[in-house]
């Protein structure tokens, strides 16, 4: 498959299944491919990198007059 | 998991105590006839995400993403964001402005694209119950997400590069 054409196809796999194993033939080729070409290895790099910062990002934690409210709404006692 | 959801789709945490609020009051309603043909949490997420998209639409942001450049954009030269990007990402975390841009750029996704995004990659399910909750085919979220992960990226690229110039 020509470069270009290729380059395609593996930044919409590397998209959609960033961060997932897959032993298709398919996953295999985009594997084979990254490894031989620099932009889709950069693409999938930052692509990863990306969604690991989010991924590490904190959650936030209920607000603690946000609890008591939604306890008095549903009738239940809030925890101290 | 309600509101850390509702937050990160309506990104702003008056909204999201609402959405709280009246995810678990029609919970608590509903639950009497809820029978198990959905899980009872992919159910309750359906309910918050509904209940977020609402009030998303009735103030739709006025900005907008060029969705035809994102994949124009793909093919910038990454090298530096990929190079940027290798490193611990909790130590860049303890940037506080990357954290101020890493939350803006979701604000700035399409409501389906955030949802997408926030379903699967945040609240890490899977791609077919993500599909299930936003009411939408398999297909149709993973272009949302390919779409709301490029756009992220190349965000997130602009900022390693802006640092990268100004130092």
């Amino acid at each position: 498959m020509p470069a270009n054409k290729m380059c395609k196809r593996i930044l919409q796999r590397i998209c959609s299944e960033a961060g997932k194993r897959d032993d298709s033939p398919f996953c295999r080729e985009v594997a084979r491919h990254i490894e031989s070409c620099r932009n889709c290895r950069e693409q999938a790099i930052s692509l990863r990198g990306t969604l690991e910062l989010y991924w590490c990002l904190e959650r936030e934690e209920v607000p603690k007059d946000v609890s008591a409210r939604l306890a008095r709404r549903l009738g239940l006692r809030s925890r101290p | 998991m309600v509101y850390n959801l509702a937050l990160r789709l309506t990104r702003d945490p008056e909204r999201a105590a609402v959405v709280l609020q009246e995810t678990f009051l029609k919970v608590f309603l509903a639950l009497p006839r809820f029978r198990s043909r959905s899980r009872l949490k992919t159910w309750i997420y359906r309910i918050a995400v509904n209940e977020a998209l609402q009030r998303i639409r009735r103030t739709k942001s006025r900005k907008f993403v060029e969705l035809d450049a994102i994949d124009e954009q793909a093919n910038r030269d990454l090298a530096f964001a990929a190079a940027s990007l290798q490193q611990n990402p909790h130590a860049m975390l303890e940037n506080r402005e990357l954290r101020d841009r890493l939350e803006a750029a979701v604000g700035e996704l399409p409501a389906k694209h955030r949802t997408a995004f926030v379903l699967v990659d945040i609240e890490g399910l899977p791609l077919k119950d993500a599909a299930s909750i936003a009411g939408t085919t398999l297909a149709a979220l993973k272009t949302d997400l390919h779409r709301a992960r490029l756009f992220l990226r190349n965000r997130l690229a602009d900022y390693l590069e802006e640092r990268r110039d100004a130092s």
